[in-house]
């Protein structure tokens, strides 16, 4: 008796194991009731409108959940604040909003979307594409009907469409610019900004200084923010390159003119001397409090720092176009990092329809703007924009480039390219190897990830 | 074979079945899942992957990623396992004997177990960096600060210095609980037959507690080949990828580049070279106990 009831208990063990580990498969089911199958792809078609409908017409609760990487401190309360307005007008529909580290987020997302729990709604930027091409994305395209479309210039509809298809609602537009400290201008006697690589060479060198006198340089010119993959590759585009080759699977710079632009930052690092010096920061806090203290001059950096950078320090900012390159047409000689941010719906929705209503609600002129102008960011939607910043002349100098956009085209590999870019900065900013050399080197890189 | 035999044999396998279940499931399926992977290539999110060969493993030899980050691993485990090693010891002969001061310094050696690699990586990083403590010690006694993060050399010595305070902590434990069952006629001996401390240390205590010498070096030079946490936290591979290592180099590459069998691949050839290094171990213990019987005989 006591060894029946020993294997029977044995038997329970195993059988509390083995359904413990089915969970969430089950839920994962549950929400591809239609297609009975965990593939996205075969998700995607299945939860369109058909699936969207029940939550129109059921007026029981729903709840979706919202990632997105923070681009403010505030990030989560300002959601909290939209949330709330969201709910007033769709008070049966929950958004769980959860802030999603940015180095991690790729991890997450694709950990989450392969095991058929991935977010309802998501922030997605240049990687997009890869979760699109294997159908976790859904396709806006019954969503969005031509009154919403047409508050957007095409070209940023194209950057958030694949294969045709409308992947997610612009939501976020933003460009470079250069800041500087005004005062320190006014010091050294600079009274006009510089507009072209040699004039901001000039100015560099003229605000790079050893201002006590003890042989060392104390003041600089500029700086390249610790970990930014954007802002050095401007030169490597300013002088004519391209970021992408022509199947966006590796860097179409390994030629003269990326050489070119990469001499010229190697250049002002280690032959002019006028960027802060990296053994002079171990990390973003003490970089940024060179610009904050007044001992650098300019930084080039995405248009929402400058709220970043006005909480931070009391200096007298100030912005200007990012001095154009030697390329001899302007979208590559006035080139700058710009991009765009898109809320996107997941294929994997039990509700789509809800989702849809988050979306179009936050995508709302009168309410995006409460996101945008508490982060500094402008909004594809030119019509946002005219309800934001008037007066504001920081943001006025990014507003122009804003109206023409030029975002590079995302790609599966946009994460590699980062990775790489910085490693690639790294190279020539501690003479580790020549700017060919360090395009060479990335090429390979590149070369060993996508194949080709 | 009788019923009643089959029985007892039924009864005694079914304690093993929960332990069975777990290992196949958890352990034997994903061992097989990655040999799976390593011959094709894909990622998570496509629906299935493309068959490649041997393709990921001729991959993982000739990229230098990956010959960077073995050589820095191996870096890692010749500095490192000598090092906690020596201070293991060490601190364990100062705290073997129970006294009050050897209780408050369990206690302090304990500590850094109880914090999480995350916190610990937190500490290190702000008492090194630039502006940090140690720089400003460095300066008050006349040096030059250092900036740890940014030199090639210097970054690993900060990753490894993080190890060593977090993990190398527990080698003390073990050796202290070697140390104090250690029969005391062999030690009092040795103090009748007029062995100093050194002596004693030297030809005493470290014979007798060479299972548990060889146990740590085993178990750290194994840890010291995971080592991954620390210098994601703490330098994210650099300066450079001076700091990488094999298993955040198989990390960058399937979560990051999405190069999942190439990341199954390094795995499966990381796991080899981790057997082949136990295997040494375990065959450095066996022809020990060879050479005894011998020398009994």
């Amino acid at each position: 008796m006591k060894k029946k009831l020993a294997m029977l208990l044995c038997a329970g063990m195993v059988m509390g194991l083995l359904s413990g580990c089915g969970g969430n498969g089950q839920k994962a089911d549950s929400g591809n009731e239609s297609s009975g199958s965990s593939n996205a792809g075969d998700v995607s078609e299945d939860n369109g409108a058909a699936s969207g409908s029940e939550d129109a017409s059921s007026g029981e609760a729903v709840k979706l959940t919202f990632w997105k990487s923070p681009h403010s401190d505030r990030e989560d309360e300002i959601w909290a604040s939209m949330i709330a307005e969201f709910n007033k007008e769709n008070p049966n529909i929950q958004v769980e909003f959860l802030n999603v580290a940015w180095d991690s987020v790729v991890e997450k997302e694709t950990a989450a979307f392969a095991a058929g729990t991935g977010p309802d709604i998501s922030f997605q930027t240049e990687q997009f594409p890869l979760y699109a091409k294997n159908g976790y994305i859904l396709s806006l395209e019954d969503y969005a009907d031509e009154t919403k479309r047409s508050g957007y210039p095409a070209s940023a509809l194209a950057y958030c469409s694949y294969d045709g298809q409308l992947m997610g609602i612009p939501f976020v537009a933003l460009n470079s610019v250069m800041f500087y400290n005004k005062d320190m201008f006014a010091e050294a006697g600079i009274t006009e900004v510089p507009t072209t690589w040699d004039e901001m060479e000039e100015v560099a060198k003229k605000l790079t200084l050893d201002k006590d006198g003890d042989g060392q340089t104390d003041q600089w010119g500029m700086m390249f923010e610790m970990d930014d993959y954007w802002q050095p590759l401007t030169y490597i585009i300013q002088a004519g390159a391209d970021q992408w080759n022509e199947n966006l699977t590796n860097i179409g710079f390994n030629n003269e003119q990326g050489v070119e632009g990469l001499t010229f930052f190697d250049k002002l690092y280690n032959q002019d001397k006028v960027v802060l010096p990296l053994e002079k920061y171990t990390n973003k806090e003490e970089e940024r409090a060179y610009f904050y203290n007044g001992q650098v001059a300019m930084f080039p950096q995405q248009i929402h720092y400058t709220n970043i950078i006005k909480e931070a320090s009391d200096i007298n900012l100030g912005a200007f176009a990012i001095p154009a390159g030697p390329a001899s047409d302007e979208a590559h000689s006035k080139w700058n990092f710009a991009n765009i941010g898109m809320l996107a719906i997941s294929s994997q929705t039990q509700h789509p329809d809800a989702a849809w209503k988050f979306v179009e609600f936050i995508t709302r002129p009168e309410v995006e703007k409460t996101y945008l102008s508490e982060v500094g960011f402008f909004s594809p939607q030119l019509a946002t924009n005219d309800l934001m910043y008037e007066g504001d002349e920081i943001m006025a100098v990014a507003a122009e480039g804003i109206a023409s956009l030029q975002v590079s085209p995302a790609s599966d590999y946009a994460n590699a390219m980062m990775q790489n870019l910085k490693i690639l900065y790294e190279n020539v900013a501690r003479s580790e190897k020549s700017p060919a050399d360090a395009i060479q080197g990335m090429y390979d890189a590149m070369k060993a990830i996508s194949g080709e | 074979m009788d019923k009643r035999k089959i029985r007892d044999y039924a009864v005694s396998y079914s304690f093993l079945l929960p332990f069975a279940v777990f290992f196949i499931v958890f352990t034997l399926i994903p061992i097989g899942y990655v040999f799976y992977l390593s011959v094709h290539d894909g990622n998570f999110l496509q629906a299935k992957f493309d068959w490649v060969g041997m393709k990921n493993f001729k991959d993982v030899f000739i990229t230098p990623d990956f010959q960077n980050a073995f050589k820095n691993t191996f870096v890692y485990m010749l500095i490192e396992v000598p090092v906690s090693q020596f201070f293991g010891i060490f601190f364990a002969l100062l705290i073997r004997k129970k006294t009050r001061f050897s209780h408050a310094c369990e206690i302090i050696f304990f500590l850094p177990m109880l914090i999480s690699m995350v916190v610990a990586s937190v500490l290190i990083s702000y008492i090194i960096s630039n502006n940090g403590p140690l720089n400003l010690l460095f300066q008050f006694l006349g040096l030059q600060p250092v900036s740890w993060l940014n030199g090639k050399f210097s970054a690993k010595i900060a990753v490894m210095i993080l190890e060593l305070w977090k993990g190398g902590t527990f080698f003390i434990f073990v050796y202290m609980s070697a140390m104090r069952s250690l029969p005391a006629d062999c030690l009092e001996s040795a103090r009748i037959d007029g062995a100093n401390a050194f002596q004693e240390t030297v030809h005493v205590i470290l014979p007798l507690i060479r299972n548990a010498i060889i146990l740590c070096v085993t178990m750290n030079t194994i840890w010291q080949f995971q080592i991954f946490e620390s210098v994601y936290m703490l330098t994210n591979g650099g300066p450079l990828g001076a700091t990488q290592t094999v298993i955040y180099e198989i990390y960058q590459y399937s979560f990051k580049y999405y190069r999942v069998g190439f990341g199954a691949a390094a795995s499966l050839v990381f796991l080899l070279v981790i057997l082949l290094i136990y295997g040494l171990e375990n065959l450095l213990l066996r022809e020990r106990k060879t050479g005894k019987r011998r020398a009994g005989a």
